[in-house]
């Protein structure tokens, strides 16, 4: 029970969903950073200093350089962004490059420098970049190291989560469709349809998925691109994945059905598309929303998981799994261990996703305290 | 103050001392036991009594300790001596996880909550839980422990305890489930048992025997028991001592005759005449408190319950707390009435005059008081001229042989296995303008009739003949979908759960609205549609500015006239109502069934009104039929059914209902049913009655399937021996007349106050 508040009486549902969210903390906070990153994922050309082409062979394996504000190298102080250059040193008998922090070196750095250019959107043809190297001739900036083939991690990150954020997506949309629609013909119509329907998800529910994904990695043509073949992929997954969705639909619906305001409503002469679609549904939108959000994290992990197998994504696409595929490699990981840093975006943005779900889910039914 | 109450004859074995838990919100401090100070004494029973929301069973759990975060026990002390040679323990002060409270618990005071089936794991038999807090309390061996448990389900008048021991809660029906729950909190012999609303989940069959069974066993054990209830009726069945709480605060504490013979407090006095009482005359208007308990976050100023006192004194009661004031040894109240400066002022100007009439000005939704009822000392409405010439016109509805069977499917093909008959032909006419009661235990069939005639289910066979004034009948239950719309505005229906039966998602006006856009005879122009609901808003004592509000800001009682509101729009002829008034507190209900009456003669309406409460029945119905088993057993007009019944399951429903008057408890006429209600699925051959009928014959009842004959002036009874069966012990009692005040016999303020 809660004390009576004068604006709560005509509160919609939304509002009340609101009010209860913003208490969570956690998933305000999930939510701010999900916030950032897809607003990343969408200027992802102007955010990153670099494109994913831009290779310097001469920088492979630099490591992180540090972002500084003051300087005081120079005796006095200056201010003004930069970071220190490196001095690279090769051991003649292993020819294995060591780089290290050049303290008297400064490349400055600035907020709206000019860089390579690109089309925002395929439509606003710049050359400036959210940050970069204030002397675009001068020697570059890795702000989170490079690759061994001299690629800004920074940059490949920022660009690979447009893939990685958005290629779930539309698994979960097309899982959320089949999973209601027919979970709700299954709950509301019951009977032999309800049989058939149960039979359906129990047969999917039993396709084990890892080997099913070696399968279509295999069957998918060759001569598609390597996006493509993804989005095939996860496609057809998704297609296996409503089963769950399909079931809480279908459970929602059989209790709905003995609820007394839907008898109410149906007494009220309502029919049954107004009753399911106006007076049922609306009931449990909000926990729809809730485990989809929780859906996709899942969708993010299996693209992850699959790219770095080496089964999803493949170079020269970009995404957070072929970045990881790198990190394969014990030695390398040994001399760039920076190369870790793509997962931890994941980690970010998997945690954020599961807790604005949490926070969804206890704000789901506003009516329930 | 509580030395004065501890010292008299029976020794104090509880003693609850300004006891006060709050539970600290994200909206701020509610104070849901606010300064409580009572005392069980050793063998005798207090009931607390109040309206939800008012502390009761807080204060329960607070004296066990059993308090969740964020509430707590903020102060005062709980006092706690099971017998002499102890020393009296506080309670309140002992850690709540502590050893020593676990042993209080349990042990020393018993415990039995609402919900019977509910508070018994369905993962263990019911014998595995006895023996657990058998052995848990006592050294007893398993063995020695089952044996003890046996005896305790044969002491608690289970029937084949050895059976009983391996069964689940979810095999037994609630009563049986109170039984156990009763014997596993009496199993280590406590001296104290708490019961907080023990028999209100159950039937009123149910309810008296385990009253019974709770008065015998204080008989045998000598324990004391604090029942909490909200039901006045079995405050007089079971109490010797009587608390009243209001918004976490006792106002009142007295004997249990004297509440009855004359209460002190105005809160008291309310609840008392707010109950209709099976000796009560037909459709006179009850007396509602105004109002609702306000919710403890917001408790009024001054005297909680100020807000809805006929004798409140402005300046005096929203301003100052009352004192508490020792009316006699053992009689307490809170309340200005009784201080010295109010009885000086004038002791009878401020008292009687505001007690006989109901203020005009009343807080919180407002009943319009136009024409008080169709009642028999008033002019007649124009439901009573129908009634006059209903021989005329004929029943509005008439079932004739309804049935409505439930298929229980099994296995993997949908086999049907067997058949539930719900309702087994019934027939049953509703004349216009008046209101049949439907009565019987639940599981009787009454509701399933109920959602046939509106047609929520689809019945078996059978026909519902639906007559409007001048038209052709028509048989409702040949009609599908769009056939049925016109008559779907017509026959409307009013549901229990005030919460349940309003979507959460929607406004009022798109509620109470839904109806008139959606039935053939409402408006379907948008515009008016907003007019017609403010209208209706305002019919049912609402104010017109909600509509845009959502269900989720009003109360139970409310939310039962939005239900009316959503019934009544449009305009129909027969209203279902499908115990509207069970699910709401004693002052509440009398306010709806107030304007349930006011509406009947305002709009010439006629009620189906099923209920398991048989005095609500015989308040509002003109005429009754009981239903048992999927059968009607007896009908017949209210006065001659209550008065004189002829079938013996009539009789024995009414003997369970308890009389609000203590001096009418005890044996005589009481006639108990032994057993539950059977299988409907498997009825019993012949008189699906004879299983528990305390008159059985060998002839016909266990062979003949008894059929409703009529008898004089409309009498109908289904029963082989309704004619030679002597049952008019329960009749020709004398009813206790006009409740009498504390004031009407000048209870003087003791001087020691």
């Amino acid at each position: 029970m809660t004390q009576p508040h004068p604006a709560r009486h005509s509160a919609s549902q939304w509002r009340l969903v609101w009010w209860r969210f913003r208490r969570h903390r956690l998933a305000m906070a999930g939510a701010v950073v999900l916030a950032v990153a897809y607003l990343v994922a969408l200027f992802a050309e102007f955010v990153a200093p670099y494109s994913t082409e831009y290779q310097q062979v001469g920088y492979g394996g630099a490591p992180p350089q540090v972002l500084k504000v003051v300087d005081t190298s120079p005796d006095g102080w200056d201010w003004g962004l930069y970071v220190n250059g490196y001095t690279d040193h090769v051991d003649q008998e292993t020819l294995e490059i060591t780089y290290e922090v050049d303290h008297e070196q400064r490349v400055p750095v600035r907020f709206f420098a000019e860089g390579e250019s690109y089309k925002l959107f395929g439509l606003f043809e710049t050359d400036r970049h959210l940050i970069g190297p204030a002397d675009p001739e001068g020697p570059p900036v890795f702000f989170l190291g490079a690759t061994a083939n001299g690629y800004d991690l920074f940059s490949r990150i920022v660009h690979g989560a447009r893939v990685s954020l958005t290629i779930g997506l539309v698994g979960v949309a097309a899982s959320f469709v089949i999973g209601v629609v027919l979970g709700g013909i299954s709950g509301y119509v019951g009977g032999w349809v309800d049989t058939v329907i149960q039979r359906l998800i129990e047969f999917f529910m039993s396709i084990p998925t890892l080997p099913l994904w070696l399968g279509l990695a295999a069957a998918v043509p060759t001569d598609w691109g390597p996006m493509q073949r993804y989005f095939t992929i996860t496609v057809i997954l998704s297609a296996i994945a409503w089963t769950d969705l399909a079931r809480v639909v279908r459970g929602r619906f059989m209790a709905l059905r003995e609820e007394d305001f839907v008898t109410a409503t149906a007494l009220d002469g309502v029919g049954p598309p107004r009753l399911i679609f106006g007076h049922m549904l609306p009931s449990f939108t909000s926990h729809l929303i809730a485990s989809t959000t929780l859906a996709i994290p899942a969708m993010i992990l299996a693209e992850t998981a699959l790219s770095f197998l080496g089964l999803g994504l493949r170079a020269p696409a970009v995404s957070w799994g072929t970045l990881l595929e790198e990190a394969q490699n014990f030695a390398t990981l040994q001399a760039a261990p920076w190369l870790l840093l793509p997962g931890a975006a994941v980690v970010v943005v998997v945690l954020s996703f599961n807790f604005v779900g949490d926070g969804l889910r206890d704000a789901a039914d506003p009516y329930k305290s | 103050m509580s030395e004065d109450l501890m010292s008299p004859k029976t020794r104090a074995l509880l003693t609850i001392e300004d006891l006060r838990t709050y539970f600290h919100t994200g909206d701020g401090v509610v104070k849901a036991v606010d300064g409580v100070d009572l005392e069980v004494s050793a063998g005798k029973t207090l009931c607390v009594v109040g309206e939800s929301g008012c502390g009761k069973s807080m204060m329960a759990r607070s004296v066990l300790g059993l308090i969740e975060p964020p509430g707590r026990v903020e102060s005062g002390a709980i006092w706690w001596q099971p017998d002499l040679e102890r020393e009296h323990v506080d309670l309140a002060a002992l850690d709540p996880r502590g050893e020593r409270l676990r042993r209080v618990r349990g042990a020393e005071i018993g415990m039995v909550f609402q919900e019977p089936i509910a508070a018994l794991s369905p993962m263990y038999t019911i014998g595995a839980q006895l023996v657990e807090t058998i052995r848990l309390h006592s050294d007893l061996t398993a063995d020695e422990a089952k044996d003890r448990a046996i005896a305790e389900l044969a002491r608690v008048g289970i029937p084949q305890p050895h059976k009983r021991f391996d069964a689940y809660s979810f095999q037994l029906s609630g009563g049986m489930c109170q039984r156990v729950m009763i014997a596993i909190a009496l199993c280590c012999d406590p001296a104290l048992l708490i019961a907080d609303e023990p028999t209100t989940a159950l039937d009123v069959t149910t309810q008296a025997r385990i009253l019974d069974l709770l008065g015998e066993l204080q008989e045998q054990t000598g324990m004391a028991i604090m029942f909490i209830t909200h039901d006045m009726g079995v405050v007089a069945q079971v109490a010797d001592e009587v608390a009243v709480m209001y918004l976490g605060t006792v106002v009142e504490r007295a004997r249990v005759d004297d509440i009855f013979a004359s209460p002190a407090h105005p809160y008291t006095e309310a609840l008392l005449e707010s109950i209709p009482s099976l000796d009560d005359r037909r459709k006179s208007r009850l007396t509602a408190i105004a109002g609702m308990v306000p919710h403890p976050g917001d408790r009024p100023e001054g005297c909680g319950f100020h807000t809805r006192c006929r004798a409140a004194m402005p300046g005096l009661c929203d301003v100052e707390t009352p004192d508490r004031h020792q009316l006699e040894p053992d009689r307490l109240a809170v309340c200005h009435l009784y201080a010295p400066a109010a009885t000086d002022r004038d002791p009878l100007a401020t008292e009687h005059e505001p007690v006989e009439t109901v203020p005009p000005e009343r807080p919180g939704p407002v009943v319009p008081r136009t024409t008080a009822g169709s009642g028999d000392t008033d002019v007649p409405g124009p439901a009573e001229e129908i009634s006059a010439v209903d021989g005329a016109v004929g029943p509005l509805l008439t079932v004739s042989d309804l049935r409505v069977h439930f298929r229980v499917k099994h296995g993997l093909l949908r086999r049907t296995a067997w058949e539930v008959k719900a309702v087994a032909g019934v027939d049953l006419e509703i004349r216009p303008g008046e209101t049949l009661g439907l009565v019987g235990e639940s599981g009787c069939g009454k509701s399933t009739l109920g959602r046939a005639i509106v047609r929520a289910l689809e019945p078996t066979a059978g026909a519902i003949w639906y007559r409007d004034s001048g038209s052709e009948p028509v048989d409702l239950s040949t009609l599908r979908g769009r056939q049925l719309l016109p008559y779907q505005g017509k026959i409307r229906m009013i549901f229990q759960d005030p919460f349940g039966s309003l979507n959460p998602r929607k406004t009022l006006l798109q509620i109470i609205g839904e109806p008139l856009r959606r039935l053939p005879n409402g408006v379907r122009s948008d515009s008016s549609v907003p007019d017609r609901v403010a209208e209706m808003l305002r019919t049912v004592g609402l104010r017109p500015e909600y509509m845009s509000r959502y269900p989720h800001a009003f109360s139970g009682g409310e939310r039962q006239r939005i239900n009316i509101a959503r019934a009544l729009i449009t305009q129909p002829r027969l209203v279902i109502a499908d115990e509207a008034v069970s699910a709401l507190d004693v002052s509440i209900r009398a306010q709806i069934l107030n304007l349930l009456s006011e509406l009947q003669a305002d709009m010439d309406l006629t009620y189906l009104f099923i209920s398991h409460d048989l005095s609500v029945v015989r308040h509002v119905c003109d005429r009754v039929a009981v239903m048992h088993l999927g059968n009607i057993v007896e009908q017949a007009e209210t006065d001659r059914l209550f008065d004189a019944p002829r079938h013996p399951y009539t009789t024995a429903l009414l003997s369970a209902v308890p009389v609000p008057d203590p001096r009418r408890r005890g044996g005589e006429g009481r006639i108990r049913l032994d057993g539950e209600l059977p299988d409907p699925s498997d009825p019993p051959s012949g008189c699906v009655f004879h299983t528990r009928c305390p008159y059985l014959r060998e002839e016909r009842c266990t062979s003949d399937v008894p059929v409703l004959v009529s008898g004089p002036d409309d009498h109908r009874v289904a029963c082989h021996h309704a004619g030679d069966l002597d049952l008019t012990r329960l009749s020709g009692e004398e009813s206790p007349g006009r409740i009498a005040t504390a004031r009407d016999i000048r209870l003087v303020p003791s001087k020691e106050m």
